[in-house]
């Protein structure tokens, strides 16, 4: 038997051990070591080998705020620029040439610029799926533009414009999951292959001496290339026709009277069938709940017709507004609504054939759009200002 | 490879000896065997030589003989 | 002649069991590649197939309750085609022993401490696994109750924490690739992490129950070991979609995926520790068998002292399986599941008859 002693001293040194390996001496992430990205830029470079890579890093240290002062911008953001063939060389040039090493686990937002979204992204974001420190669920935006604008623009609202941009679209998407495309999103819908991937373009204006984002529609690609872009109000189109959609407003304006409805819950049911000649007829039923937000004008209706008459409006304009924006996607071509996907899960077998045609045959898809509203409230008030008494 | 050595001519330490001193035969060959083996590795590891790797080339013969996916 | 002395209880047995599997439960990477959607059917086709297996595993037991798996080959064939047979066991474990283990380091140099030489982790690890073998089955697996609560409530957390990310519709379409998928993903499934349990043969001596309870807790663990892995390919299916098969660790990108507001994201660490506890066991109790089977083989009278020089041997020898992890996933999807068929389902198969043809086990004299 081992004599006491030595079983002592060997637990001791074991736990020793144990305790310098697994607290990982070699890998220590220091705070003061590191630089914490908060928004990437990737844009065309004059040099057509290469792309321009903007990081936007945010300062660690915390600044007590003076009341009513406006720092300088530049005590909250750092950008750091570069120039490289690929993402990975990229970063360890900014790793090589700064006093701390980025971290990439807090990034927010990747934004590309019109001009390499057109060129073609899939090769670009490898490195992001790759790399276990970054995550798929950063958000993918097209800049209209140049990306290294929207990073190093001056904001009223937020110090940090990564972090802004990252806000403002996460908020968007409480009222619809799609108005959000994370990286996963977007490599999701590239595999499928006749998806045309859609990712929010944001522009950046000048407003004085400081400078403003706004998001301006949805760029629409195909394969990895930009193609074109949907306006906020095509984006609406679209976003209705996926369903799951809360809080959005329908404004709808006849000879009658004006009105905007709040959408207290959308969905959107899709069926495909091939048709006899071999197209494909796409049908969405959309079940919604509106709730009236304000109504001026009617004064020709009485308070028994305005019901009906507000459901019918509401109804004609979400059909409206879905088909309008299905034409724009068929004069671009564009699956964004992945009905060639649902094909697939539904015929997996005549997809093989379809597969290849799917331009043709998208551009040939009937579209059958039928709306139910259902109105329960109408707000404190039963009817308009000058609506006519029975 | 001098932490390899080292650690090797521990677990004989700590392990042979009282082997020998208890004239275990069967337990002093079976020590033998595993602790020869895995120097004989070890040592080759540490100095770079390539090792075959087993399941690869089990895997060729398999693949050789038609049985894989 | 036993070389080991401690009981363990049939619980602990089967907790043993699900553990087992359900360490495989997060590395199914070499499955979801291959049959994609289809991946929770495969699980279910091989669950099905593995049935008669876990009865032939536990009539084994029951058949010769005092003998390991070396014991059996020795009665069953002559004690030399047996020791034969034997030998080419103890490879077999011990081979397990290393590929987990390497599979160990590798997940933890990629995501949780890159620049550590992963020999460093390697051999940390296997220190305190030489210790619990040392004292034997009853230590090593006494916490596998605790491993199976906590991997199923970490299972449990994780599914309700993605409910609002997942889409039934990823499940489509069924059945829609070639037929040999699914034989490959079934035969995959079968063999790794199902078939494992061959590796309780060696067991059996320590664990005294009687015929239905061994039946009960056999297939009960089992049973338990398939639902975790069901419940975890089906959640990344839903959860990833067509993204799945591309990613190394599909759990891992799903449990990162996981936002409900602020405060709980990031909870990929949830994984690493169900990964690093659920395999520990698992590398510890191949360990264990490793060590026992040689012992075994050459009829030594304790094991303990060739703990270490097994387990430098291991760590050795499990950095030269495979030069990359790709050949790994690689060799995983085509070379393994054939490898494996022989220790884990043709050998038990044919000893079982044969021991039947010759009419063992001999009844004792009165």
């Amino acid at each position: 038997m081992i004599p006491r002693r030595f079983r002592l001293l060997a637990v001791f040194l074991l736990s020793l051990l144990l305790m310098i390996f697994l607290s990982g001496c070699w890998d220590e992430h220091e705070l003061h070591t590191l630089f914490i990205v908060t928004g990437v830029a990737l844009d065309e470079s004059d040099d057509p080998e290469k792309m321009d890579i903007t990081v936007q890093i945010a300062k660690s240290q915390s600044k007590s705020s003076r009341s009513g002062d406006t720092e300088p911008q530049e005590n909250y953001i750092i950008l750091l620029k570069n120039k490289s063939g690929t993402m990975m060389e990229g970063l360890m040039e900014f790793n090589r040439d700064s006093s701390r090493t980025l971290m990439l686990n807090h990034n927010q937002v990747l934004l590309f610029g019109s001009s390499l979204a057109k060129q073609g992204i899939k090769d670009h974001i490898d490195l992001f799926m790759r790399d276990q420190d970054s995550r798929m669920e950063v958000l993918m935006i097209v800049v209209d533009g140049r990306g290294e604008e929207a990073l190093a623009a001056k904001l009223s609202q937020d110090r940090i414009s990564g972090m802004f941009i990252s806000r403002v679209i996460r908020t968007m998407s409480s009222v619809s999951s799609y108005y959000q495309v994370r990286m996963l999103d977007f490599v999701s819908r590239l595999l499928e292959e006749t998806t045309s991937p859609v990712v929010p373009i944001v522009t950046v204006t000048k407003k004085g001496k400081m400078e403003e984002i706004k998001i301006t529609g949805m760029a629409v690609f195909k394969g990895d290339k930009m193609i074109d872009r949907l306006s906020n109000d095509e984006t609406l189109g679209y976003i209705w026709a996926m369903g799951d959609v809360k809080h959005c407003n329908v404004v709808t304006s006849t000879e009658v009277g004006k009105a905007v409805f709040q959408i207290i819950k959308l969905d959107c049911k899709r069926d495909v069938k091939i048709r006899q000649d071999g197209g494909i007829g796409v049908k969405l039923s959309v079940n919604t709940t509106l709730s009236v937000g304000e109504i001026s004008g009617f004064s020709e209706t009485t308070s028994e017709e305005l019901m009906p008459y507000l459901v019918k409006i509401a109804q004609e304009e979400i059909k409206r507004k879905i088909m309008n924006s299905f034409e724009t996607a068929r004069r671009l071509n564009a699956d964004i609504y992945g009905f060639g996907t649902s094909v697939y899960r539904k015929y997996p077998k005549e997809w093989k054939s379809m597969k290849d045609s799917w331009d043709e045959i998208f551009s040939d898809i009937e579209l059958n759009v039928q709306v139910k509203a259902h109105i329960p409230v109408t707000g404190q008030i039963t009817q308009p200002l000058g609506m006519k008494e029975e | 490879m001098a932490l390899v050595l080292i650690s090797f001519t521990l677990i004989a330490l700590i392990d042979l000896v009282p082997l020998i001193r208890k004239h275990l035969g069967h337990d002093i060959i079976a020590f033998l065997l595993l602790f020869i083996l895995g120097l004989t590795i070890a040592i080759l590891e540490v100095s770079g030589v390539e090792i075959p790797s087993i399941m690869l080339l089990l895997g060729d013969v398999l693949k050789s003989l038609g049985m894989s996916y | 002649m036993r070389i080991d002395k401690t009981q363990i209880s049939g619980v602990q047995f089967m907790f043993t069991v699900t553990c087992f599997i359900q360490s495989s439960s997060l590395l199914t990477a070499f499955l979801s590649e291959i049959t994609k959607q289809d991946s929770w059917l495969a699980v279910l086709f091989g669950v099905v197939v593995c049935l008669p297996l876990i009865w032939l595993y536990r009539t084994l037991m029951v058949m010769f309750p005092d003998y390991n798996l070396i014991q059996i080959l020795e009665e069953v064939y002559s004690p030399v085609v047996g020791k034969t047979i034997g030998i080419s066991y103890a490879w077999f474990f011990i081979t397990l022993t290393a590929l987990n283990l390497s599979d160990m380091g590798s997940f933890s140099k990629l995501t949780l401490m890159k620049r550590t030489p992963d020999v460093v982790l390697i051999v940390t690890c296997m220190l305190v696994m030489a210790w619990a073998v040392k004292y034997g089955i009853r230590l090593i697996t006494q916490y596998s109750a605790l491993f199976v609560f906590v991997a199923f409530s970490i299972l449990i957390a994780s599914v309700l924490l993605v409910l609002n990310q997942i889409n039934l519709q990823n499940f489509l379409p069924m059945f829609d690739l070639p037929a040999i998928k699914y034989v490959q993903g079934t035969h995959i499934i079968s063999t790794i992490p199902f078939g494992e349990l061959v590796t309780l043969l060696m067991i059996t001596p320590n664990v005294k129950l009687t015929r239905r309870d061994t039946t009960k807790y056999l297939f009960g663990g089992f049973t338990l070991g398939w639902i975790t892995v069901l419940v975890v390919i089906s959640r990344d299916i839903a959860v990833l979609g067509n993204t799945l098969p591309i990613f190394t660790l599909p759990t891992l990108v799903t449990l990162r995926l996981v936002n409900l507001g602020e405060a709980l994201s990031r909870v990929e660490i949830l994984f690493a520790i169900m990964l690093i506890m659920l395999l520990f066991f698992k590398i510890t109790f191949l360990y264990y068998v490793s060590v026992i089977t040689v012992a075994q083989i050459m009829k030594t009278k304790s094991y303990r002292h060739l703990i270490l020089a097994a387990g430098a041997l291991i760590t050795a020898y499990s950095f030269t399986l495979y030069p990359s992890p790709l050949h790994h996933a690689a060799s995983a999807k085509e070379i393994t599941p054939i490898l494996w068929t022989f220790f884990e389902i043709l050998m038990p198969l044919l000893t079982f008859v044969i021991a039947k043809l010759r009419k063992l086990p001999k009844e004792k004299e009165v």
